[in-house]
């Protein structure tokens, strides 16, 4: 067996790699101004501060910023996965002429950057009117392919004869789906669901472009009023400030969604040897 | 023991509805229906739309574009920048994926013990996923910093003069890839952990009761079982690696002389905002699309046979 | 593995119902209708007097911080000021080049706004593809500028085969910073006047340890080119022959200004900070730089955070044809889809943002220069104080030519070429010779 402290070692080097950029951000969010810039460069702050999350607040009306990124992003995820599990379901299991040909092209749409895409799909949310809406922040977002293909993948892995039985108790698609497919796959839809969340969360090109008045705007946009200027300097601080504030609900969300996961081995586990 | 928790999946009674009353195809098409008709309209005709635009002259504000043919693409082909962005995208998307994700499957099985306090381990992974690319930019360059970063002990140990990475030109790519890889490798790991969550507990358990030492266990069992997310991963992780364009933006703008660090998707927005010049960065992007297309169409085939299925 | 199928089932409708409610919440929720333009709104000023419906106007701005809230201000005063006309300020991206992407976009799609401020860069290809309107009847009009004692050529920038396009808004003239204690500790009692001063200082002020490592550099350059066409301006160098519109990249005296520049760079006595840690500014400011070259607009920053000495402010230094600055502006247009009964209006929204008062509000809080006498005559007192009245001394030295900034072959060669100089220390006037001849090539093909 390899050494459990050396594991153990190893993981908390990974880790703290992988950390340490948030830390940093947290620790700038409680500076005062003076501090950011110093060099060298104070880990923590030497005179924590509140002040910076109060003055982020009233920079910019960051509670509807919230409440838009909320919606968009909640109702854009729940949609992506719905509509991946479908398909990921119907190209892995059902037939269909052509059914090939369909899914190249299927994976052929995440080879399309955005910046290539943004001229004409502004275009058309104008043409709908969809301007500064709900739904052209969430509609044109839905469609992705990543999660269609991540499905299509773990569904073909899945036992055969999972399905096999299902089809001999004589279940419709729609309830091997729902009853069979994916309870066997909480763990990589729970993952799915939540990235997809995060995504959408952090979005901030399409957003820019979809919206012009400020009532619509998202969370990623709000942090943008406080970049520098052009010519003028960044204000770390609240700019800290406020990016740890729009990653919370994402922290949150983390945390149910492994507590999640990690639920259903553990039935499991109870199911099995009953401890 | 894979079919035994079959069985126990099955122990819910399905309700014996009549079976589908609908052909195959038909329930295909309906399922199907909601994201193809949104990718019709949101993606395959912007595609159109840029192969259409590639072959002509067009700098966004005149109404009509000129037709051109394939000279865009020509320009492209002598341009020099073209094929820099083309290396280091390839570089960029090639180190990234490869070193992340050995990275994150070796951090997913560490974190895959079931101590206590192991949910603190798994948010610091999260982690670099919520945080604002301006701010990890920021502080790998602080640790890069010859004087100051904790990487300076190093250049003084071995006594040579501390590097710049974003200032010059041949190294700037490299920092752009460290950060590449810090982003990418959080967010396999997740993956990698919630697809080894989801590998059934009782074949793990009674394959160490069966004496496997830890090794076996590895090769034998736990990769095999795992290589459709390995693969998914991998062929998602290159498409996504190629479109980088934030950290490019962020940290180096393509620079320090361009297009020292500029990859496609950054080469593209250039072309396409700051140039004005609709017909090249259309040209790009299909370029791109051909490339890529083919590298996952290679790596599809080549799945057939060391990917295991059901 | 009954318990754990029901529960997950009913996970997902719950999740489906909250998702449904969301999305009538949502939709209850949207943004209120969309912007007058869309409808078929048509009122003249008149009409809209009598019937008390003000006419609907959208700025487009760009910029962030103070600039950005700035304008919004001066919207909102705008709007109180009046009751016909209602502007409606909204930020659009944080750089010039975003904020030119929307425009571009929004104008090909007939969403464009009324009026909206633009980067010089852009000023060109809007104006070919008829984007903009002419501004010269209004500025000549009754409700005209007064642009009297506006700075010789100044209104040139925006013109454009006779017509006036584009009106200055926020001014920026090169400036030196300067860290007053280092000066004092090295003897040097005044910043440096000619450019063959600033060299010496520059090697003066640079501090080295032992093993011959630089503690502190003796300047910090920006990481665009932006400070060196003054320089090389000043010294009689130009990068294009303005009747012919050809690059002359190849200037023998573009080479003769940039060599010291870059061996100061080569001794370890000049630096360029990287962006991602906060650029020349942050290095100016912990002190590790004792001077910078920079605009006047982050100077309440540089002044609140530099830790542990005085920063001062000196005008650029003079070279053999003295002192010439180049200036960086943005400034406001009227997009030609505005029609044209609300033209009028959009022409006294622009007309009240660089009235002397409203300009004169701007450049106090964000930092930019108000670049007209009676602007700066509203801006008080401030003028007094020995920083403002150095930045506003170099005013008068401005040349006011953006054609380099209208011409992309050697305004983007030039900024290749100097990266190359700066960062890769590559050899000077081979590099500026293929540069020029690059340019050339670029020229040919437009």
């Amino acid at each position: 067996m390899v050494n459990k402290w050396a594991t153990f070692a190893i993981l908390v080097f990974f880790c703290f790699f992988l950390a340490l950029p948030y830390f940093w951000m947290i620790s700038t969010a409680f500076k005062p101004l003076e501090e950011v810039a110093a060099y060298p460069p104070h880990w923590l702050p030497r005179q924590p501060t509140l002040h910076n999350f109060a003055l982020a607040w009233q920079a910019a009306p960051f509670g509807r910023f919230t409440l838009n990124s909320v919606i968009s992003a909640g109702i854009s995820c729940i949609l992506q996965i719905f509509f991946a599990l479908l398909m990921g379901y119907a190209f892995a299991f059902l037939k269909f002429p052509a059914k090939r040909f369909l899914f190249m092209a299927v994976i052929a749409t995440m080879l399309i950057p955005e910046e290539a895409k943004l001229i004409p799909n502004y275009t058309t949310i104008l043409r709908l009117g969809w301007m500064n809406t709900y739904t052209a922040l969430i509609i044109p977002t839905v469609a992705h392919a990543f999660p269609v293909f991540v499905l299509f993948q773990w569904f073909r892995s899945l036992p055969r004869d999972l399905i096999e039985a299902a089809k001999v108790d004589g279940a419709s698609h729609w309830q091997t789906l729902w009853q069979v497919v994916v309870p066997a796959s909480r763990a990589v839809v729970l993952v799915l669901t939540l990235y997809s969340f995060v995504n959408r969360w952090n979005d901030y090109f399409w957003a820019l472009v979809v919206t012009d008045k400020l009532a619509m705007r998202t969370l990623p946009i709000g942090l943008a009023y406080l970049k520098g200027t052009q010519e003028g300097g960044n204000q770390w601080n609240l700019l800290m400030a406020a990016a740890l504030f729009a990653t919370l609900p994402l922290v949150l969300l983390f945390l149910v969604t492994q507590k999640l996961i990690l639920q259903e081995v553990q039935l499991i586990r109870k199911e099995r040897f009953g401890n | 023991m894979i079919e035994q928790s079959a069985a126990v999946h099955l122990s819910h009674p399905i309700s014996a509805l009549p079976s589908k009353k609908f052909p195959e195809w038909l329930t295909f098409l309906l399922w199907c229906a909601p994201n193809l008709l949104l990718f019709l309209v949101f993606t395959y005709y912007p595609f159109f739309f840029n192969i259409y635009i590639s072959l002509t002259k067009w700098n966004f504000l005149n109404p009509a574009p000129i037709f051109v043919g394939v000279e865009n693409y020509l320009r492209l082909f002598q341009d020099s920048d073209f094929w820099r962005v083309l290396l280091n995208t390839l570089v960029y998307a090639f180190c990234t994926v490869f070193i992340a994700q050995t990275l994150a499957f070796v951090l997913a099985l560490l974190l895959n013990r079931p101590y206590r306090g192991m949910t603190f381990f798994r948010l610091l992974v999260f982690t670099p996923q919520v945080t604002i690319g301006a701010a990890a930019a920021l502080i790998w360059i602080l640790l890069l910093d010859p004087q100051q970063g904790p990487l300076s002990i190093l250049y003084h140990w071995l006594e040579i003069p501390g590097l710049r990475w974003l200032a010059n030109s041949n190294t700037a790519l490299w920092a752009i890839i460290l950060v590449g890889i810090w982003r990418e490798c959080s967010f396999s790991a997740i993956f990698f952990w919630a697809g080894l969550q989801n590998l059934s507990s009782e074949v793990l358990d009674a394959a160490r009761v069966d004496g496997a030492s830890s090794w076996v266990l590895l090769y034998r069992i736990i990769l095999p079982l795992m290589t459709p997310m390995i693969f998914f991963l991998m062929v998602s992780g290159l498409i996504q690696a190629v479109k980088v364009f934030d950290l490019v933006a962020i940290m180096s703008e393509g620079g320090p002389v361009y297009p020292a660090s500029a990859t496609f998707v950054y080469h593209l927005y250039k072309l396409a905002f700051r140039d004005f010049q609709a017909g090249s960065a259309s040209a790009l992007a299909i370029i791109f699309f051909v490339l890529i297309f083919g590298l996952t169409l290679v790596q599809l085939k080549s799945s057939q046979r060391w990917v295991h299925h059901g | 593995m009954k318990g754990m199928n029901k529960k997950f089932y009913r996970y997902c409708k719950i999740v489906f119902t909250l998702a449904a409610l969301f999305w009538t919440a949502a939709c209850q929720n949207n943004a209120p209708a969309p912007k007058a333009e869309t409808t078929l709104e048509k009122t003249t000023p008149q009409q809209a007097a009598e019937t008390e419906q003000p006419i609907q106007l959208v700025y487009w701005h760009t910029l962030t911080g103070t600039a950005s809230s700035a304008q919004d201000e001066l919207a909102e005063a705008f709007n109180a000021s009046q009751s016909r006309i209602q502007v409606d300020s909204e930020f659009q991206g944080s750089f010039y080049s975003e904020i030119g992407t929307k425009l571009l976009a929004a104008y090909g799609s007939g969403n464009a706004p009324e009026v909206s401020q633009l980067g010089t860069y852009e000023v060109a290809p809007f104006v070919k593809a008829g984007a903009l309107v002419d501004l010269t009847p209004f500025i000549r009009s009754q409700d005209g500028l007064d642009i009297e004692d506006f700075p010789a050529s100044i209104l040139a920038a925006g013109e454009v085969d006779g017509g006036i396009y584009w009106l200055p808004f926020n001014i920026a003239v090169p400036l030196l910073y300067f860290n007053q204690e280092a000066f004092d500790e090295a003897g040097i009692t005044s910043p440096p006047q000619t450019w063959d001063e600033f060299f010496e200082t520059a090697r003066k002020l640079t501090k080295r340890a032992e093993n011959g490592n630089t503690t502190r550099y003796g300047v910090a350059y920006w990481d665009i080119s932006w400070p060196m066409l003054s320089a090389v301006w000043s010294q009689g160098g130009e990068l294009m022959d303005k009747n012919s519109q050809l690059p002359t990249l190849n200037d023998p005296i573009i080479a003769e200004t940039l060599k010291p520049f870059q061996d100061l760079i080569k001794e370890g006595a000049a630096i360029i900070p990287d962006k991602a840690s906060g650029g020349h500014r942050a290095v100016f400011k912990n002190g590790k730089a004792a001077m910078i070259f920079d605009s006047p607009s982050p100077y309440a920053e540089i002044i609140s955070q530099s830790v542990g000495f005085t920063p001062n402010v000196a005008p650029l230094p003079a070279g053999k044809k003295g002192k010439i600055y180049a200036p960086g502006a943005g400034g406001l247009v009227m997009l030609s889809t505005t029609p044209p009964e609300k033209r009028a209006a959009a022409w006294q929204f622009i007309k009240f943002m660089l009235s002397p008062k409203s300009l004169a509000e701007y450049c106090k809080k964000t930092g930019y220069i108000a670049y007209y006498p009676k602007a700066q005559k509203e801006m008080g007192e401030i003028l007094q104080h020995p920083h403002y009245a150095t930045m506003y001394s170099a005013v008068p030295y401005v040349r006011w030519d953006f054609s380099l900034y209208r011409f992309p072959p050697a305004r983007d060669g030039f900024e290749e070429a100097w990266q190359k100089i700066f960062f890769d220390l590559a050899d000077i006037p081979s590099t500026l010779e293929a540069a020029n001849q690059k340019a050339l090539q670029q020229k040919n093909q437009q």
